[in-house]
């Protein structure tokens, strides 16, 4: 087939590829020679992908981490019936996932909709944040239009990845949308495996090197089917952030539970993988739990300032009210977002070197420097 | 690891090996470096030749400034390449070590303080 089509536009997203690894690995060296460390937020893939949907920083788009506190719009009450469950059943990731699924279905979520380990009695004080699917319109909390919503309003004939199916099915539905009758002239591919293995195995297990040579292999038969389409190819590949390797585990959950204070009545808490977040329903359990997560070792309190400095300083604390940030390395576990511990973490202090995402690009540019510059490159050219 | 070093004045230069300084060398980097440092207050580190800073090479710079700060000195940095200087701008490394173009402009700004 000859290239009749004019140009393919390819942005390549992959979930915790991060500057140190890609460089380390040599990752596509020859195929990205324009590359360079971009930098990443405060926060988990729920924080990143959103600004780079729509270049906004978290207190614009409005997301975070899945839970937040609001008793009164909860629309997760009715699952505390759960709780009767046995909990060495309930405790399986499996069954959660499962338990998950159904109850996204019955509330008619279509975004990525997962309990995690958060016990069925605190779910009628928590709330959900990623009920849309952010990359279809209306997906972002804060209204703002992606670049998605742009492509679609200007008429583009784009190709966009389903975070629902396996990366195989996404390469093989990209590599025939670029063969098919109508190819687009951008496309968005979404690959998400190699968070799940840098979290079980660790960053320098055996599996993560041979991940990144299945990648490289992926892509260049990719990018070979699109140059046999295409006259020319803009080939753009990024991650939301990197990854560190635990090294050590921090329960907050069992200290925090044998103080003199009731979840829903003095405080509520979510405990994510780095960060503990606060809400005080008194003065008395604020001093209490504030002097209490003054005296924990390997993390931080975060001030408003540094909240601020990260764009994490949403209106009406919708987030919390009181942020302990663990330390690099350091894995909140047993929490509310797993029992068990895991090889390696992300969503540490944003400056924490390992914790960079990466650029790369086939051809000369201007480099992005952070997440929030990546809009204005999907939009070039519209 | 073999270096190459030169003082210009007062002050010590030493030049990083082509590559990177990263997991893999940073811990020879480091055992070579540090006897040469000495009784010295006012080093440059010249990056010319460093294509890529890792998390374990940063480790190693703050150990250096670290050691110079005890004997009462100063480490600067220079020719960054574009990518490693942007590491260091998202890492904050540029709040803790003055960076330069060039060697030149590094050792003037010894002699300005």
């Amino acid at each position: 087939m000859p290239a009749t089509e004019p140009e393919l536009r390819l942005y390549c997203f992959i979930d915790a590829l991060g500057w140190e690894l890609a460089q380390q690995h040599r990752f596509l060296e020859s195929l990205l020679p324009h590359r360079g460390p971009l930098g990443t937020l405060l926060g988990y893939s729920s924080t990143c992908d959103p600004t780079i949907l729509t270049g906004c920083w978290p207190r614009e788009h409005g997301h975070f981490s899945f839970f937040y506190y609001d008793p009164q719009g909860s629309p997760l009450a009715w699952l505390r019936h759960l709780k009767w469950l046995p909990r060495s059943l309930t405790s399986r990731g499996r069954v959660r996932h499962w338990i998950s699924r159904l109850a996204g279905r019955v509330l008619g979520y279509t975004g990525y909709f997962q309990l995690y380990n958060v016990p069925f009695p605190f779910l009628q004080f928590l709330n959900y944040s990623e009920k849309r699917d952010i990359y279809q319109p209306g997906g972002i909390n804060g209204g703002q239009s992606t670049f998605l919503d742009l492509w679609r309003q200007r008429g583009v004939r784009f190709h966009l990845s389903d975070w629902r199916r396996s990366e195989a099915e996404n390469l093989r539905a990209l590599a025939a949308d670029i063969e098919g009758p109508t190819p687009p002239t951008r496309a968005y591919l979404y690959l998400a495996a190699m968070d799940a293995i840098l979290h079980r195995d660790g960053c320098s297990a055996p599996s993560v090197a041979q991940k990144l040579k299945g990648y490289e292999q992926q892509l260049l038969q990719l990018l070979d089917t699109a140059g046999r389409r295409y006259r020319r190819v803009q080939f753009c590949l990024f991650s939301d952030h990197g990854m560190r390797d635990v090294r050590r585990c921090l329960d907050l959950r069992t200290p925090l539970e044998r103080l003199p204070l009731v979840y829903g009545r003095d405080y509520v808490a979510v405990l994510d993988s780095t960060l503990a977040r606060f809400w005080f329903l008194h003065d008395g359990a604020r001093s209490q739990l504030l002097d209490w997560l003054s005296q924990q070792k390997h993390g931080q309190i975060l001030s408003d300032a540094q909240l601020a400095a990260w764009g994490c300083d949403f209106p009406g604390q919708k987030y919390g009210q009181t942020w302990f940030l663990a330390d690099p390395g350091v894995l909140l576990c047993p929490g509310h977002l797993g029992e068990r511990p895991l090889a390696a973490m992300h969503g540490y202090h944003p400056d924490d070197p390992p914790g960079v995402g990466f650029f790369g690009c086939n051809q000369p540019m201007e480099l992005p420097t952070h997440l929030t510059e990546l809009y204005p490159l999907f939009c070039e050219g519209l | 690891m073999q270096l190459t070093c030169q003082q210009i004045e007062s002050v010590f230069i030493v030049q990083l090996p082509k590559g990177a300084l990263d997991a893999a060398t940073s811990k020879d980097f480091r055992a070579a470096v540090e006897p040469l440092l000495e009784g010295k207050t006012r080093v440059v580190l010249d990056f010319q030749e460093v294509s890529f800073v890792d998390s374990a090479g940063l480790g190693v710079l703050l150990t250096l400034l670290r050691r110079l700060a005890q004997q009462q000195g100063d480490l600067k940095v220079c020719g960054l390449s574009k990518g490693v200087k942007t590491l260091f701008q998202l890492v904050r490394m540029n709040r803790i070590v003055e960076s330069f173009e060039t060697v030149e402009e590094a050792v003037r700004a010894f002699a300005c303080h």
